[in-house]
């Protein structure tokens, strides 16, 4: 019997531009597809009275905007960032649930190298993708707190002369917001890859009916990981807009 | 660095992840989102119009109703003084009836007084007349007697 095979990187199935094409980039690449299908059908679905499934998208999408109304204190932000918020969570919640398609891990390829490699594999077992995601939400951040306040007084949250204790707040202030990126990108990661690594090792000690509730368990992970991800996010541009206490 | 390296992290996996999610929030904003917001905003729109629809005929209601106070109480008052025009004219005719009737009647009692009057004396005068007319027959009977006896 074959043992378990844990990588932490993706694998690479080829190469193509010397882009290394990997199991993880094909499958964000379905992810991106679907949601491609889904924003279509979307499209196609919508008409002035509702439909089943238009109630459910604009209930979720009004609550949504609501919520992000009432966090940023600001109707304007709430429809500018709404959207992208949504399309975070859609595309960490997809990228999450990939992993339980059938198909997806098991099907193997064969390398040039002669390597069994999954041919697919759940987008946010590769930092590459967390780390993507946290870089796209740290610049919306910070980007967002300069809009807003003014590169002035944005950087005078991080870089404060009026006192020793203030500059070093401010610098703390400014290292946590660098961390911020780790943090972001390894919290997703750790936990997907965990919980992929915990569904292998249990499917390979009792391969029948003991694994379901570790894989509902992970359904669940990946739900709460897609909404933690984002709702970190819409707490840090929240964070990035309000001036300093004086 | 190793640590990149460990993970696998390259630059160019990041920029097509970054890319990749860009297409994507791109799509979805142009074809989910924007006909969701456009919808919610013209349901919304409607909404208010409704909203608003409503309360003009709640006032435009309203006002037909102080109208329609107003001519009620006009017609009560107006109704009012007819009666109390009509009552008055009333009391006045009856007044005027009695007064005419009483003075009518005054005049016929005056009449048949004066007739009743004019009567007494006219027999008076007549049974003056007859009792002269007696008297002068019993003069003469007692004058005849008393020549024929003597």
């Amino acid at each position: 019997m074959e043992g378990i095979h844990v990588s932490i990187k993706a694998e690479e199935l080829t190469r193509w531009l010397d882009v290394p094409i990997t199991n993880t980039l094909l499958t964000s690449w379905l992810v991106v597809a679907f949601l491609i299908v889904f924003s279509l059908f979307v499209r196609r679905h919508v008409s002035l009275v509702p439909g089943k499934f238009q109630i459910v998208m604009e209930t979720m999408f009004g609550g949504v905007q609501a919520f992000v109304a009432e966090s940023l204190e600001s109707v304007i932000l709430a429809k500018r960032f709404t959207p992208f918020l949504i399309t975070i969570f859609l595309f960490i919640l997809i990228g999450n649930w990939m992993e339980f398609i059938p198909g997806v891990e098991s099907i193997v390829f064969h390398t040039q190298d002669g390597e069994v490699v999954p041919f697919l594999r759940a987008i946010n077992t590769d930092l590459n993708i967390p780390l993507a995601l946290a870089i796209i939400a740290f610049i919306t951040i910070e980007t967002t707190g300069i809009m807003v306040l003014g590169i002035r007084k944005y950087a005078g949250k991080f870089f404060n002369f009026h006192s020793p204790v203030g500059l070093f707040v401010g610098l703390l202030e400014l290292l946590s917001e660098t961390i911020r990126l780790i943090s972001f990108s390894f919290r997703l990661f750790g936990n997907i890859f965990a919980g992929s690594v915990l569904v292998a090792i249990i499917t390979y000690l009792a391969p029948y009916i003991v694994p379901t509730p570790f894989l509902l368990f992970e359904v669940f992970v990946g739900l709460i990981q897609a909404a933690v991800f984002t709702l970190l996010t819409l707490f840090f541009i929240k964070l990035a807009i309000m001036e300093t206490g004086h | 660095m190793e640590i990149f390296h460990a993970f696998g992290i390259e630059w160019k996996l990041l920029l097509i992840q970054v890319i990749n999610f860009s297409i994507a929030l791109f799509v979805l904003r142009r074809y989910a989102y924007k006909p969701i917001i456009a919808i919610l905003a013209k349901r919304e729109k409607e909404l208010a119009e409704g909203v608003a629809a409503a309360e003009d005929a709640k006032k435009e209601r309203g006002a037909i109703s102080d109208e329609k106070e107003t001519i009620l109480r006009g017609a009560r008052e107006d109704g009012g003084k007819i009666v109390d025009q009509l009552r008055k004219e009333a009391t006045e005719k009856e007044l005027f009836i009695m007064r005419e009737a009483q003075e009518k009647s005054a005049v016929m009692i005056a009449e048949a007084k004066s007739k009743a009057e004019e009567e007494r004396l006219y027999i008076l005068r007549e049974s003056e007349k007859e009792i002269a007319r007696i008297a002068v027959l019993a003069t003469e009977k007692i004058l005849l007697a008393k020549t024929h006896g003597g």
